[in-house]
């Protein structure tokens, strides 16, 4: 009887509780369950249903995304509670290759690296992408999953001119070369350098060893026209063209540059025997996408234009077979092209963030290190830096324009100095001087890392810091950098000058108003200190006075 | 006893409510127990999943220095619970993701909202935005941003560079500014802001003809810039900047940096191994049995370059073999004269690497130049047996 009571007791609480479920589960919309099918199919394809901007199908993104990494998500998740959650790049970048059986080839397409062989680092290298260092690295981790491996780069290897340009353009050739690349294009920037410093970077014993390919560039006829390479048992066919609207930004009479279409219809025969054509067009995606629909023999089209991240999908150029790949800027990322026997899937993509999930490598080390013993040999001279008058310096006064240091600052400016001399400002030089490799003979660091140099063009004024033993009083990101030479302020201090004193006083004068929209971000831009924007007030915390 | 009562009054007023509330809301709401063939459905409704109206969005064109916004939406369509999290952008300085919400039942949408700071963007961007859910097939919601900036001007190219000029030539540069808003565009006064090495450049300027601007009709106007500069720029680099006023009242000049090096008449051009800082060619280990040659180029620009001839008038070692070829055209401005150098095969063992045991082998030329009338180069190699 009890039982029985138990039994009717438990049967009638099990009805209350899944009528109360059911009432109150109902008081959320449901949604039918065909319409739920597919709605969730078309997320799953990456589909908009709707958007008055809505962009192709073949340019979407997300068309493979990939599984999250859950020990990483975890990771995260035990972090929240801390100030700042340490930087985990699988949950930031995604995981790569999931879901690949091993290609038949993996063609790793690269470009547009403008000088940054290796992500600056002073805002942290963790949550920077990019870097020779990291690419090699992974193109050993390909090597070592045993996938056969071939690499292309579309060129553009500086973005600057001058000397230092040149030792980098050489630095990155070297880099290539030592990374296997099978051909690499050449970029109207690379282009205006020194014609016989390319032809030293890139010159190989013979014409055709040269891994630099150009229908339509000449230099000195000692780079192929097109680079014929057989990787994973696939012959690849490579040839590059400068597009028209990059050869107007060339103005060097060494190089001759002739029209690209007219070029490749001469090169074309020489790729017939090929599985597999592809054309580094550094031109616009626009002229790229024309090359592709007048040479639609070309599998793949790789263009230096487009926005600085690429897509996620390369873009199908209508009317052909053709795939138009960008590659962004900067060198964050490069493209691969796995290759199937697969008539169903013949190629898939994915898009690699070069960040710090991959380690550097000793090759790239040292490549790096003699890079800088090199700009340390040339000197600020060598690199043909001349030192120019500050914009504040006047003909026939003596100070105007003059740097005096910040210890002369302290005098007057006790508190200011304390908090200066306890920042990360004052120790700018002494870190450039214990990274490794030392950087403080590089231009492009000691330009925000000392006191009295051109922080964005690169190059010292005339009383600015010359070297730690010549300057030590400029050594550090100095009171000056900010507020503007002051030696003819402390002057007209010392000498109780009263017509110089006020008008000099407001010259150095600078809000922080004016500092955070003008003066900061001349070093803590979008590639030194992504971070500073977000956080301008806490960073002028950090140096208030 | 009486607790029994209560649970059975409960049990029946529970059906009651909960049957009357559905009733009264859905009508014909799914079955309390599901059939066996929508068991699935409700297993796998049981998890959740994110609809994502779009995932690119094309912003057009946008102004320098502005931010624009756009929101995507985000419906859980899945029965469980879902979570939303904001993870990283391709650009933490200039793009940003927020969501209006971070949890969302089945059936629920949240905003989430773009902005894109265009105050860094070169003339075109793309950024993305990623969002990270708890969908086991869609953890990682990558959304992408993309468009133009509109600016006022574009100067094309947007520097000036002269890569190699000789001391005794006179080069001419154009750059071309193009006007997006103003039909009419002018330069009304131009000024270089280097005054040591100003007298050595001419400025020109003029309206490009509409006709000419016609490959992009958003170009409403342009000016070409033409700068020549003169003969006797120092050696080396020159650096130096032109600002141009235009007539567009109260805007600050346009200012276009202008690069320069300024060469002898004469250089050497080698392949691998050329050295240009140090005149010195690399060789390295050459076997003695084969010997080895190596092909260079002496450019020459200027007056002389028709006329001048180079010979070898002291090579050390002497074995060396150089050879001057014919002088021919590379371009308008510039001849070419081929230089040989070949290390005979059956060299005895040498050392010339430029350590204590062995100095650089060295060639001296004499030009008929009259600035430049000798040249040194240095050969770096070991002859081995």
């Amino acid at each position: 009887m009890k039982n029985n009571l138990l039994d009717r007791i438990s049967t009638a609480g099990l009805w209350l509780a899944a009528c109360l479920l059911f009432a109150f589960g109902c008081n959320s919309p449901t949604t039918p369950a065909g319409s739920t099918a597919s709605a969730a199919s078309l997320a799953r394809q990456g589909q908009s249903p709707a958007g008055d901007r809505k962009v192709a199908d073949d340019q979407v993104a997300g068309a493979e995304i990939a599984p999250a990494n859950r020990a990483s998500a975890a990771a995260t998740s035990k972090n929240e509670n801390a100030s700042k959650p340490a930087f985990d790049p699988i949950l930031e970048n995604g995981k790569f290759f999931e879901g690949w059986p091993k290609p038949k080839l993996a063609l790793v397409i690269s470009g547009r690296q403008e000088g940054y062989l290796e992500p600056c680092g002073c805002a942290g290298l963790e949550n920077q992408k990019g870097g020779f260092s990291r690419r090699h690295a992974f193109f050993k981790e390909l090597q070592a999953k045993g996938w056969p491996l071939a690499a292309v780069d579309v060129g553009g290897l500086v973005r600057r001119f001058g000397r230092q340009a040149e030792v980098q353009f050489g630095a990155s050739a070297e880099a290539l070369k030592t990374m296997g690349y099978s051909a690499v294009g050449f970029g109207s920037d690379d282009l205006r350098l020194s014609a016989g410093e390319i032809v030293a970077a890139v010159a190989g014993a013979q014409p055709n060893d040269s891994i630099f390919v150009s229908a339509n560039v000449n230099l000195f006829d000692s780079i192929p026209k097109v680079r014929l390479v057989e990787a994973g048992g696939i012959k690849l066919g490579i040839s590059a063209v400068l597009g028209k609207s990059f050869q107007q930004q060339v103005n060097n009479a060494e190089v001759e540059i002739r029209p690209a279409g007219e070029s490749l219809k001469k090169v074309l025969p020489d790729l017939s025997a090929c599985d597999v054509r592809i054309l580094l067009a550094h031109a616009s995606s626009e002229e790229a996408t024309a090359l592709a629909k007048q040479f639609p023999e070309f599998d793949l089209v790789v263009s230096a234009g487009g926005g600085d991240i690429p897509h996620y999908e390369p873009r199908k150029i209508e009317g052909t077979k053709s795939r138009l790949i960008e590659v962004g800027h900067k060198g964050m990322y490069v493209i691969v092209a796995g290759f199937y026997d697969d008539p169903k899937r013949p190629i898939r993509f994915q898009r690699v963030a070069l960040d710090s999930r991959f380690e550097d490598t000793l090759e790239m080390k040292q490549l790096m290190a003699s890079y800088q013993e090199q700009l340390q040999q040339l000197g600020w001279e060598g690199l043909g830096l001349r030192r120019v008058p500050a914009p504040q310096a006047k003909k026939g006064d003596t100070w105007a324009g003059q740097f005096s240091g910040a210890a002369s600052c302290k005098a007057c400016h006790q508190s200011a100095w304390d908090v200066w001399t306890n920042s990360k400002h004052a120790h700018a030089t002494e870190t450039l001087t214990k990274v490794d490799p030392p950087r403080q003979f590089d231009p492009e660091c000691i330009s925000c890392h000392a006191t009295g140099w051109n922080p964005s063009e690169f190059f010292p004024y005339t009383s600015g810091f010359d070297s730690l033993e010549k300057t030590p009083l400029l050594t550090g990101n100095g009171c000056e950098n900010c507020h503007g030479p002051g030696a003819a302020h402390v002057a007209a201090e010392k000498a109780s000058d009263e017509a110089k004193r006020v008008p000099l006083r407001e010259l150095l004068h600078l809000t922080w108003e004016q500092a955070k929209t003008d003066t900061c971000v001349k070093c803590h831009d979008l590639d030194n200190s992504p971070e500073f924007s977000k956080n301008v007030e806490k960073y002028w915390s950090e140096i208030e006075h | 006893m009486k607790l029994s009562y209560v649970v059975v009054v409960s049990a029946v007023l529970g059906c009651a409510v909960g049957a009357g509330i559905s009733w009264a809301k859905f009508g014909d709401s799914p079955p309390l127990f599901p059939s066996p063939t929508t068991a699935s459905t409700a297993a796998s409704s049981r998890s959740p999943q994110v609809l994502v109206d779009e995932r690119n969005y094309d912003f057009g064109r946008v102004e320098r220095k502005s931010k624009v916004r756009h929101t995507f939406k985000f419906t859980n369509i899945g029965g469980g619970e879902l979570t939303l999290k904001a993870g990283g952008t391709t650009c933490s300085m200039c793009t940003v993701s927020q969501l209006s919400k971070t949890r969302l039942a089945h059936g629920e949408t949240a905003d989430v909202t773009i902005e894109y700071d265009s105050s860094y963007s070169r003339p075109q961007f793309r950024q993305s935005a990623t969002i990270l859910t708890n969908d086991a097939e869609q953890p990682r919601v990558e959304l992408n941003i993309f468009g133009s900036i509109t600016t006022k001007y574009q100067v094309v190219p947007d520097q000036m560079v002269f890569s190699k000029i000789s001391v005794n030539e006179t080069k001419t540069s154009e750059i071309k500014i193009y006007a997006f808003l103003n039909d009419n565009l002018q330069v009304v006064k131009h000024e270089l802001t280097g005054p040591e090495t100003a007298p050595f450049f001419e400025v020109h300027t003029a309206p490009i003809p509409k006709e000419q601007l016609a490959e992009n009709p958003d170009v409403k106007s342009g000016c070409l810039v033409t700068v020549t500069v003169k003969p006797g720029l120092p050696l080396g680099p020159v650096r130096q900047t032109i600002r141009l006023e235009l007539n567009t009242p109260g805007e600050e000049p346009l200012e276009v940096p202008i690069h320069a090096i300024v060469d002898s008449d004469i250089s050497i051009v080698g392949g691998n191994g050329w050295n240009a800082d140090y005149s010195r060619l690399n060789i390295g280990a050459v076997r003695s049995a084969e010997g080895a040659t190596r092909k260079l180029l002496i450019l020459v620009r200027g007056p002389e370059r028709h006329s001048l001839k180079v010979q070898p008038v002291k090579v050390n070692p002497a074995w060396l073999k150089v050879t001057i070829g014919e002088t021919s055209e590379l371009n308008k401005d510039v001849n070419q004269i081929p230089l040989t150098i070949e290390i005979p095969s059956g060299t005895a063992a040498v050392n010339h690497l430029g350590s204590d045991q062995g100095k650089y082998a060295e060639i001296l030329f004499e030009t008929t130049h009259p600035q430049v009338k000798h040249m040194r180069m240095y050969l770096q190699f070991i002859v081995e047996q």
